[in-house]
């Protein structure tokens, strides 16, 4: 297991770098002058010219590129905000808590809502319950999450009063975010909960189980459900992605002073640096996500550990199915 | 045949069957047969014919919808099957009464391990501590000739012989009184499948198991089996002793089986197929199902249903024709 | 258009579409989609007001007879301007798809067809924007090129190509191993026929299904591109841009939130169940 992990990690190197280029060439085409940008309007243009050279805006991309890894490597510098003059780390990491935090509760929100649902759904295919569920999900993952976080503030905040509207500074604060985050999260799982438990119900070794005299409700959890999770780990997995997409706009919705609402707020800024820094530090954030749902896949599916083969064709077939969903 | 106490699994009147939105399938129709303690019927029929709806109705596995019983009795040791409760159900299934599936590449659960898989059946139903179920469980594999180290392996590191021999291993586990075998050879090798038989009968003669073997390879048959019932349509159109049904079979279906088997005695041009196909099981026809591709059919055979005619103790068959049509396989086609 | 040119050539199409008519969900959702693509395209002649006509003594009022979804601050008509809206949107979300399915389509082609180092090194840095989460993607590629209806087009469509790529490819490899295709390499056809003539029309089928699925993501996309200040520039009215104005006035005008939003949700949920319909007619074994 250990030498899988490795192996993973090892893997990691070159996504990750190819996303830091990506990221990197962004910058590195953006119209807008970086010297300009900090400099501000009134600048001369031998001032621009020095800062300019200063930057080592002159030297040749992939010389740039280097000194732009390289700072993140050595000095974990995701660069300077044109804004304030000053490193963004620090501002990343001081938000990074409540975007993980946030993402967090929603994952586990929707798994356990989407999983449990998308079980009974599945087991009483057809029924009362079938039906409003896949309706439900239907109009889950249709709805963009940050009308709905507008929606549920209108109703939970502005009507009713329930719920506090922004900010983070107690548990009500973070209902609203959490279940706006998680809806379309919970919608999704369902939806792959219920076809591969529907699939899965089907298989000959389901029969098999019954005709040991297995309790229905065994057959279910012990046969059924632990075979029809392996591809809703990758969904959750995506999930999670969509989450930290998502985050974006619900934490500016809801004032929470996380990574998403720095981006966000770097946008209007046009604080580039600042934008892709939270991009590049969610995205890593993300690969570790996917590290880890493909650790927790080898736990479950005996195969991928003998053969690395099945895993990555299921992992696709599985993310193929699940990005129709995605929204 | 033989006096009632002796009789392990008593079926009459059988009747299953499927409903879609669009139509009623007849799976089953009224189907009758017994068999007796320590004996192997033989189940023998095309695809199709209701041999694996019998099976799962006898193991109360008809998926309920669209599946339902419509009617007749399931005695096992002279108590209704269909009358008792899921909860009597489970306690009979994988303990008096076990099934074998056709297909060993999917009967087994990819991410549980052999050995657990046996080990389920023997926890489920024999009051043993975990350990005691273990050793079991091993013991069971080295009684199908697979060692007792393997009890940690999953599926996927077996062949599809292998495979089977757990899946007839978890069959036996808790020496059941009925085995039911749904072709349990045909997904496998030519070689294999001798290997695979040859273990069944075995262990079947060392257990004292009853047995319905589904199949549709008469050697195979002739090879296991006491008691011969044919299936056509949901209907079993000829039953009888191996010796009545190989050497006196009467039903022209009967006599189309054995004719499609090449013979090697005899020099033979080419096959001989029965001609036709079976009928659409949602729209049977009223008389008898096979008249459509009975070569000696008459206007009596498609006009009522065909009851069965008694022409021995233990030979009974399902055709108009019945009496005229004696004399064994030599009996050749019109 | 082309649509009946394939019905014509072969049946299975015709069966799909047999299929699919007697999804009754799906219908709705073709037919609902069918209506929001002719107000959009006939929204000059559906509108009661022009899209950007401002009338200040009428500002701010609630959806009435006169202005059905109520009027934003300068008094324009917010029912005129969700009619309009629909063009920017369903623009949007057709040429990202367009543009994600030309990229994308063409790279999952060459690697499901030549195979080997190629394949690897496309599938890789496939790999590579797949890491990034798809709406972040679309944030950064916008922020980094400007607000503008182009930019946003290329942001999300990028973000959607990695997508593409893997099911032509998957679908491309899926063909290539049948025999019709080695029948055809026998017969002297070059590469290029055997792709368009042979492989494609084969791989087509969940193509058509993603890129239904696609064009619903990439208008929620749009919009919320927009919806951060990343979209088409005012007074061009469109559904995210609505929303972000809205929010100022959540608490005293909400009629102003509600109607864009809900026309976001019924654009993206009837292209979502065509897809599903699609798919399902499609492969009916996934269905029962």
């Amino acid at each position: 297991m250990a030498k899988y992990i490795c192996k993973r990690l090892l893997q990691m190197i070159p996504v990750l770098l190819g996303v830091a280029l990506i990221v990197f060439t962004l910058m590195y085409i953006t119209p807008s002058n970086p010297a300009n940008m900090i400099l501000g309007d009134t600048a001369t243009p031998e001032q621009v010219a020095a800062l300019e050279e200063e930057l080592g805006l002159n030297d040749p991309f992939l010389v740039q590129f280097g000194n732009y890894i390289l700072g993140i490597v050595t000095r974990f510098d995701f660069g300077t905000s044109w804004f304030t003059g000053k490193p963004i780390v620090g501002e990343l990491l001081l938000r990074f808590p409540k975007t993980a935090l946030l993402a967090a509760l929603s994952v586990v929100l929707s798994a356990i809502i989407g999983i449990v649902c998308g079980v009974v759904a599945a087991t009483k295919q057809y029924s009362i319950f079938d039906n409003l569920a896949t309706a439900i999900s239907l109009v889950g993952v249709s709805m963009p999450s940050f009308w709905l976080a507008l929606m549920l503030c209108l109703l939970f905040a502005v009507k009713l009063g329930w719920l506090p509207v922004s900010g983070s500074y107690g548990w009500e604060y973070w209902v609203l975010p959490v279940v706006t985050l998680g809806t379309s999260g919970a919608a999704n799982i369902m939806r792959m909960t219920r076809s591969s438990m529907l699939e899965v119900i089907r298989m000959d070794y389901i029969r098999t189980a019954r005709a040991k005299g297995q309790s229905e409700r065994m057959v279910i959890t012990r046969h059924a459900l632990k075979n029809a999770l392996i591809p809703v780990i990758t969904v959750i997995g995506i999930q999670f992605g969509n989450l930290l997409g998502g985050s974006v706009l619900v934490e500016s919705v809801f004032a929470i002073p996380g990574l998403g609402k720095y981006g966000v707020d770097a946008i209007k800024q046009r604080d580039l640096p600042a934008v892709l820094g939270s991009v590049l530090f969610l995205a890593v954030t993300f690969s570790f996500v996917n590290l880890l749902t493909d650790i927790l896949y080898s736990f479950i599916d005996p195969r991928i550990q003998t053969s690395l083969g099945p895993s990555r064709r299921q992992k696709r077939a599985a993310a193929g199915k699940a990005e129709e969903g995605a929204a | 045949m033989n006096e009632m106490n002796d009789i392990l699994l008593e079926v009459k009147d059988l009747a299953i069957e499927y409903r879609t939105r669009k139509s009623l399938v007849q799976a089953v129709n009224g189907i009758s047969f017994q068999v007796p303690r320590g004996s192997t019927l033989g189940l023998v029929g095309e695809t199709g014919a209701g041999k694996t709806t019998t099976a799962l109705g006898i193991m109360g596995l008809i998926p309920v919808p669209p599946g339902k019983v419509a009617g007749g009795e399931i005695l096992f040791q002279g108590e209704d099957l269909l009358q008792k409760s899921p909860a009597e159900m489970r306690a009979i299934r994988g303990k008096r009464i076990s099934m074998i599936f056709q297909d060993p590449m999917t009967a087994l659960n990819p991410i549980l391990t052999v050995g657990d898989q046996i080990c389920e059946v023997i926890r489920l139903h024999e009051k043993l501590s975990k350990h005691e179920a273990v050793a079991k469980a091993k013991e069971m594999l080295e009684l199908v000739g697979i060692p007792g180290e393997r009890y940690g392996e999953f599926p996927h590191q077996f062949s599809g012989g292998m495979k089977q021999r757990v899946v007839i291993a978890i069959a036996l586990a808790c020496s059941p009184m009925l085995l039911i075998a749904d072709e349990p050879t045909t997904a496998l090798d030519v070689t294999i499948q001798a290997q695979v038989l040859l273990l069944m009968n075995n262990l079947k003669k060392e257990l004292g198991t009853s047995m319905i073997l589904i199949t549709h390879d008469l050697g195979v048959v002739a090879e296991t089996c006491e008691n011969v019932a044919i299936m056509y349509a949901g209907e079993i159109v000829e039953m009888g002793t191996l010796e009545d049904i190989y050497e006196h079979a009467r039903h022209p279906y009967t006599r189309g089986l054995f004719d499609s088997i090449p013979d090697l005695d005899v020099e033979q041009d080419r096959l001989k197929p029965i001609a036709g196909l079976m009928p659409d099981p949602s729209a049977l026809p009223v008389g008898c199902s096979f008249a459509p591709r009975c070569p000696y059919r008459t206007a009596a055979c498609e006009a009522a249903p065909v009851g069965s005619t008694q022409l021995s103790p233990t030979h009974c068959v399902r055709c108009v024709r019945a009496g005229e049509l004696a004399g064994g396989k030599e009996g050749g086609q019109a | 258009m082309k649509k009946r040119g394939l019905i014509r050539q072969n049946s299975p199409w015709m069966e799909i579409l047999s299929r699919f008519s007697r999804n009754k969900l799906a219908m709705l959702g073709a037919i609902v989609l069918l209506l929001l693509i002719l107000s959009a395209l006939f929204a000059d002649v559906l509108a009661p007001y022009g899209m950007d006509d401002q009338d200040v003594s009428q500002a701010l009022q609630g959806p009435s007879a006169e202005h059905w979804f109520g009027t934003d601050k300068f008094g324009r008509d917010q029912f005129s301007r969700v009619l309009y809206g629909g063009r920017v949107s369903l623009r949007v979300g057709i040429v990202a798809v367009a543009v994600a399915l030309v990229f994308g389509g063409t790279l999952g082609v060459i690697a499901g067809y030549v195979g080997g180092k190629v394949d690897s090194v496309i599938m890789r840095i496939m790999d590579v924007l797949m890491a990034v989460p798809g709406m972040l993607l679309a944030v950064a590629i916008a922020a980094s090129l400007g607000a503008g209806l182009g930019n946003m087009m290329i942001a999300i469509g990028i973000g959607n190509v990695p997508g593409y790529a893997r099911i032509t490819r998957a679908a491309v490899m899926s063909a290539k191993g049948n025999e019709y295709v080695e029948a055809a390499r026998a017969t002297g056809a070059g590469n290029l026929r055997i792709i368009l003539r042979h492989i494609l029309p084969n791989a087509i089928a969940p193509v058509i299904v993603q890129a239904t699925l696609g064009v619903a993501s990439s208008i929620t996309a749009c919009a919320m591109l927009s919806f951060l200040g990343l979209g088409a520039a005012p007074p061009t009215p469109e559904w995210g841009g609505m929303l972000s104005t809205a929010r100022d006035y959540l608490r005293t005008h909400a009629y102003m939130a509600i109607f864009p939003g809900l026309f976001i949700m019924i654009t993206v949920f009837s292209l979502n169940v065509m897809g599903d319909g699609l798919r399902d007619a499609i492969d009916p074994r996934l269905k029962d």
